[in-house]
């Protein structure tokens, strides 16, 4: 990636693109056209065509069998199929509203959710979306057609972060209604039953599903940075709080990463591919993610 | 609290600030700013964990604020309390010393330098009513030396300074006396009682003049504040004067010779000092005669810094007491702009001759040489016997002369002394002695053993070993061989104002006299130069033959011999601390010259001691001020040991042991001028004393043909003004100086009226049986004083005129600055201030450590609100640049 594509890849840069397919595409299109090479072109799937070797073409590609009957370099292309799943779980409840930055976690979340279903469609890969919060509210099945774009952003726009967090049913429903093995990425803040969650994991990675967690918070979350009085009210809870939060900062940061921990231990233990972003942080960390996790997917299983 | 704080205004102002903190703590819980949070299960353990701590830190923060903030209206205000937490439960003594000396009417503007000190009291008064402990307030006076009557020790009521003390402030007024800062402080030594639980704070309010506090007394002065302080007592001089202003005096005006008589002129001498840097031009010095303006005296000019005189000729053609008054024009100081003179002109002046002769052989001659004839020289001889001497009062006469008596009485030579200490003069002419009947006998018919008992008598009873009338001891009668050959006379004057007019006119007059007997004195006597006694014309073959000494008040004439000499070592000594390096021998003369004048005061200072002891016993309680005098000289005698031995170890160019005390000289100055101060005051309290001249031969043409001489008349004339001169100072007194009345209760009336220039009085006269007894002190202002007193018979005698005078020095208005004030003073627990400070300064020494104690404080706290500010506080860590 050069240095100066980043800056495309940034939340505020992206929130000036107001369209989800726009805005996933200059993500993607900015991600991979940061790269030097594209590693991943062509893995895992059907051979399509021999072409002439190019300067700058990975030489493991090269089709040696016709090097030694023609003496010639070509390489192999393969055609991309749809022999991936990727279901993407958007968390949409009521704690997913908070962002004090550019995007807050719900919008962060939904323009990585569907920056990755732009890239997997691209390479043809079936894609499903589920919003939830306690339930599901929201769902598109497998496609695999470029089109099947829209579908998914039509079902994370319509949807406005409301109500609680329940993931366990959701991670066991998902479980149950996917009959082969696929990629589950699962967009959350994750400020939820901890043994709940990590239940349904567990049962997801069970079935053999590779499963990616991207965990968005947002940096004041994360950093605590307030000062004053303030009167924190839960958005998901009828708890309320009126302090002092320079008081309670340390207290806070602690029991924060106690958490972190926790989580990150959790999906760890599990074989799950944990990745924390914040809602400042560039959107290509969740691209990155997924690709590296999607590479590694075969030697995992 | 206004008694806690210099500014109270203040703290009542700052007082709700303390509320800051609180409030701006509730206004911040109010307007909390209100967050949708979804990590809410963080924020709850946290508080959950930590609340406690929180509180009781958010609590410490907000009592660390207040805290703060009271610390600073407490440093404004000037924290006045620790004070009284020092002593508390003691009381509190206040000794206001107030300098009431003319010096302090000092004119600034429309009030004065006393205003000023009043003022000043008042602001003590009322800082005292405000205090929590119980106060208590003396006030003296310069003037008085003791505590003003209604202020004496009391407790100080909350309405104190606008009642008693208003009250007692708006009564006074400036005196005319003048005290010294040294007689003040002893004043207040002796008011001090030993309390063990009272703390005192004695103020000097004063004007601070440079001619008090010079550093020639500041050892003294030193001394005297150093013995005042202690634990429990601490001295607060407090400067009524901050600008020093020009001052004129008028500082003597008295006759300067020649006999007083009606329709004879006197000369006069008027004398003014300039006592600022710039001279003065055209000054105009008004004169009145009995109230009279006559022609003023008109001063050319007076240089800075120095004194003028003018003389002028007064003659009044009635008998009487005059008065004669001299003006200037006004200017700072008053009291010193006018200056009184009382001259009591008789008819002709009575004067006494004694002449035991049948044959008045001395004293026609004498008589006719005071009154020749037809030339009115104002004097009335009046011959008598001997025995008049103790059975008259002699204090009538103008001088007193003794010529031809076999022996003189006990109680003739006791009269005879009282008269010349009050101020007489005697003169003595010593011929052949008289017969038991008073027949003279001449030295041809006595026989040498009558001479001898007549010597031996004489000195008994005249000379009585140097306490008598007599200088000197006669030793026997001698003749003065006759020399044809020799060309210098036998009368040889010395400079001397009875024989002045014959140097003036050569010594042809005196050329014819001839002496041919005369009484000569022990082989080898010389006067002794440390005494008054002098020999004032001699024979040609070198005997003494005129004596004269200064008798009475011996005591005084000790200690001024005693001052000289003591100013002739610290002169000495001056010079080996100048020069160190100089010549050794000199030095080692120099110092050895010293030490011989302190050793010579030493014996002044004995002899003072001896004639004061007697005088204290010679007039017992009448003169109670004596015995005072006694022990201040026995206490100056300590001292004198003290620095003689200090002159006898004295090294030039040795360093001081102690650095802070003023050198050798400055202290041998200092003891100087307090023996010239204790002189002052005996000679006040004793007389003056008086002159006593003796003739070793006589007055008649027995031993000698002078009286046939018109020399003799001329010579006679000046011994009578040379006698009566020292009492040409009656009626002139110092303000303050008592007047003593003494009368016979059979013929006067138990009563008199006393006439002031301010008002006229009329009190009792003690009667103590045999006499009518008063000292009046209703003296304090200058200017001329009358006392009538009333005869049983119903005659009238004419009032008694006294004039009174300030004491000119007072008038020297050169001011020291507080800076050298400070620097001078070297005492602990002495403070100085200025009078506008005084309040605030009631506490200064004591507040200035408390502030800055408390400006520690209060750093200390706003550095724990800072820390613990920051520690409750979120500080977001920097964020890195991204690199472009």
């Amino acid at each position: 990636m050069t240095p100066g594509s980043k800056q495309f890849l940034h939340p505020e840069a992206i929130r000036r693109i107001s369209r989800m397919d726009l805005r996933a595409r200059h993500i993607v299109e900015g991600f991979l056209a940061g790269m030097h090479r594209s590693p991943y072109f062509g893995q895992s799937v059907e051979f399509l065509q021999h072409r002439e070797y190019v300067s700058g073409d990975d030489v493991r590609n090269i089709d040696w069998k016709v090097w030694a009957k023609q003496d010639r370099f070509y390489i192999k292309q393969y055609e991309e199929e749809t022999n991936m799943r990727v279901t993407l779980l958007v968390d949409v409840s009521n704690s997913m509203r908070y962002g004090n930055g550019p995007l807050n976690k719900y919008e962060y979340a939904c323009t990585a959710a569907v920056s990755l279903a732009y890239l997997a469609l691209r390479q043809q890969d079936a894609v499903r979306c589920l919003a939830f919060s306690d339930r599901v509210r929201g769902a598109v099945e497998f496609r695999s057609r470029k089109t099947h774009l829209n579908s998914i952003i039509n079902t994370l726009a319509t949807n406005e972060p409301s109500d609680a967090t329940d993931l366990y049913p959701i991670l066991s429903g998902v479980a149950q209604t996917l009959p082969r093995r696929g990629m589950i990425v699962l967009f959350s803040d994750l400020l939820v039953d901890r043994p709940s969650l990590f239940r349904g994991l567990k049962l997801l990675r069970q079935r053999g599903h590779d499963v990616l967690v991207i965990h968005v918070l947002d940096d004041d979350e994360l950093e605590f940075p307030f000062s004053g009085p303030m009167r924190f009210e839960g958005l998901e809870t009828p708890e309320h709080l009126s302090c002092n939060p320079r008081a309670l900062r340390q207290g806070y940061l602690e029991a924060l990463e106690a958490y972190l921990q926790e989580v990150r231990w959790g999906c760890t233990s599990n074989s799950i591919d944990y990745a924390l972003v914040r809602t400042r942080d560039p959107l290509d960390a969740a691209l990155a993610t997924f690709l590296s996790n999607r590479l590694g997917m075969h030697h995992r299983n | 609290m206004a008694e806690w704080f210099f500014n109270p205004n203040l703290v009542w102002l700052g007082l709700p600030l303390l509320a800051l903190p609180i409030i701006i703590h509730l206004i911040n819980l109010m307007r909390h700013r209100r967050v949708a949070w979804a990590a809410m299960e963080f924020v709850l353990v946290a508080h959950k964990k930590s609340s406690t701590w929180i509180l009781l830190k958010q609590m410490l923060l907000l009592l660390l604020r207040i805290l703060a903030i009271a610390g600073i209206i407490i440093l404004l205000g000037q924290f006045l309390l620790s004070e009284d937490l020092r002593v508390f439960g003691t009381t509190t003594h206040h000794i206001v010393v107030v300098d009431d000396t003319y010096s302090m009417s000092d004119k600034l503007g429309e009030t004065s330098v006393f205003d000023e000190a009043k003022s000043a009291v008042r602001k003590i008064g009322r800082w005292a009513t405000t205090a929590r402990t119980r106060q208590r307030f003396s006030l003296m006076l310069f003037s008085t030396g003791a505590p003003v009557t209604e202020l004496n020790k009391v407790d100080v009521s909350p309405d104190f300074d606008s009642t008693r003390l208003r009250a007692a402030l708006d009564s006074l007024t400036v005196s005319q006396a003048s005290v010294s800062p040294l007689q003040a402080l002893d004043a207040v030594a002796q008011q001090l009682s030993s309390n063990a639980n009272e703390r005192r704070i004695v103020y000097l309010v004063s004007d601070f003049r440079d001619r008090d506090w010079n550093a020639s007394q500041m050892a003294n002065l030193n001394e005297r504040l150093a013995a005042l302080t202690n634990d429990t007592t601490e001295i607060r001089l407090v400067q009524c004067v901050d600008r020093e202003h020009a001052n004129l005096g008028i500082t003597a005006l008295h006759p300067v010779s020649g006999s007083l008589a009606a329709g004879v002129g006197l000369e006069m001498e008027v004398r003014v000092r300039n006592y600022s840097n710039n001279p003065v031009r055209e000054l105009s010095v008004l004169l009145l005669e009995d109230g009279r303006p006559r022609p003023p005296v008109v001063f050319e000019g007076i240089a800075g810094n120095s004194e003028a005189s003018k003389r002028f000729v007064v003659r009044f053609d009635t008998p009487g007491q005059h008065t004669v008054t001299a003006q200037i024009a006004s200017d700072s100081v008053e009291a010193d702009n006018a200056r009184y003179a009382v001259l009591n002109v008789p008819e002709g002046y009575p004067v006494l001759i004694i002449d035991g002769d049948e044959g008045r052989s001395g004293g026609w001659f004498l008589a006719n040489a005071l009154a020749p004839g037809e030339v009115k020289t104002g004097l009335r001889p009046q011959i008598e016997k001997p025995q008049y001497l103790a059975e008259k009062p002699l204090s009538g006469f103008q001088a007193i002369y003794v010529t031809n008596f076999h022996q003189l009485s006990p109680a003739a030579v006791e009269a005879l002394e009282e008269y010349v200490r009050g101020g007489g003069g005697v003169a003595f002419f010593l011929g052949p002695p008289l017969d038991e009947t008073g027949t003279f006998a001449g030295l041809e018919t006595g026989s040498l053993q009558r001479t001898l008992d007549f010597v031996a008598r004489t000195n008994k009873a005249l000379h009585r070993d140097g306490l008598g009338l007599l200088p000197a001891p006669l030793a026997a009668d001698s003749r003065l061989v006759v020399d044809r050959i020799e060309t210098t006379p036998d009368l040889v004057p010395e400079e001397h104002p009875i024989f002045r007019v014959f140097t003036r006119t050569g010594d042809a007059f005196l050329r014819d006299v001839k002496i041919l007997s005369y009484y000569s004195l022990p082989q080898g006597w010389e006067p002794d130069p440390q005494s008054t006694t002098r020999v004032i014309a001699r024979l040609r073959n070198g005997d003494p033959l005129v004596l004269e000494q200064h008798f009475g008040a011996r005591d005084s004439q000790a200690l001024r011999s005693a001052q000289a000499s003591l100013r002739q070592a610290a002169e000495w000594i001056n010079k080996l601390i100048e020069n160190p390096a100089g010549n050794a021998t000199t030095n080692s003369q120099l110092k050895e010259d010293a030490i011989a004048q302190v050793r010579d005061a030493g014996k002044q200072f004995a002899a003072a001691l001896t004639s004061l002891d007697a005088a204290t016993r010679r007039y017992g309680d009448s003169k109670p001020q004596l015995a005072q005098y006694y022990q201040r000289l026995q206490t100056l005698e300590k001292r004198r040991e003290t620095l003689s031995q200090e002159v006898a170890n004295f090294t030039p160019g040795q360093q001081p042991t102690d650095p802070q005390q003023p050198d050798l000289a400055l202290r041998l100055k200092g003891l100087a001028q307090e023996v010239e101060s204790l002189a002052d005051q005996i000679t006040g309290t004793e007389g003056p004393g008086g002159r006593v001249v003796v003739f070793l031969t006589t007055a008649g043409p027995v031993w000698n043909n002078w009286a046939a001489n018109p020399s003799f008349v001329i010579a006679m004339l000046e011994l009578q003004t040379y006698l009566a001169s020292s009492r040409s100072t009656e009626g002139t007194r110092i303000v303050g100086a008592p007047i003593e009345l003494r009368l016979d209760p059979q013929q006067y009336l138990e009563k008199y009226v006393l006439v002031t220039p301010k008002a006229t009085i009329e009190r009792a006269i003690n009667n103590t049986g045999d006499q009518l007894q008063a000292a009046i002190t209703d003296t304090g202002m200058a200017g001329l004083y009358e006392l009538q007193v009333f005869r049983r018979d119903g005659r009238t005698e004419p009032p008694q005129k006294f004039a009174y005078n300030v004491q000119p020095d007072e008038g020297d208005l050169r001011l020291l600055s507080t800076e050298d004030l400070v620097n001078r003073i070297k005492a602990d627990r002495v403070t100085v201030l200025a009078a506008g400070d005084v309040q605030g300064a009631a506490s200064q020494s004591v507040r200035s450590s408390l502030t800055e104690i408390l400006l520690y404080v209060l750093i200390a706290l706003l550095l724990g609100e800072q820390i613990l500010a920051y520690a409750l506080s979120y500080h977001p860590p920097a964020v890195p640049k991204v690199a472009a």
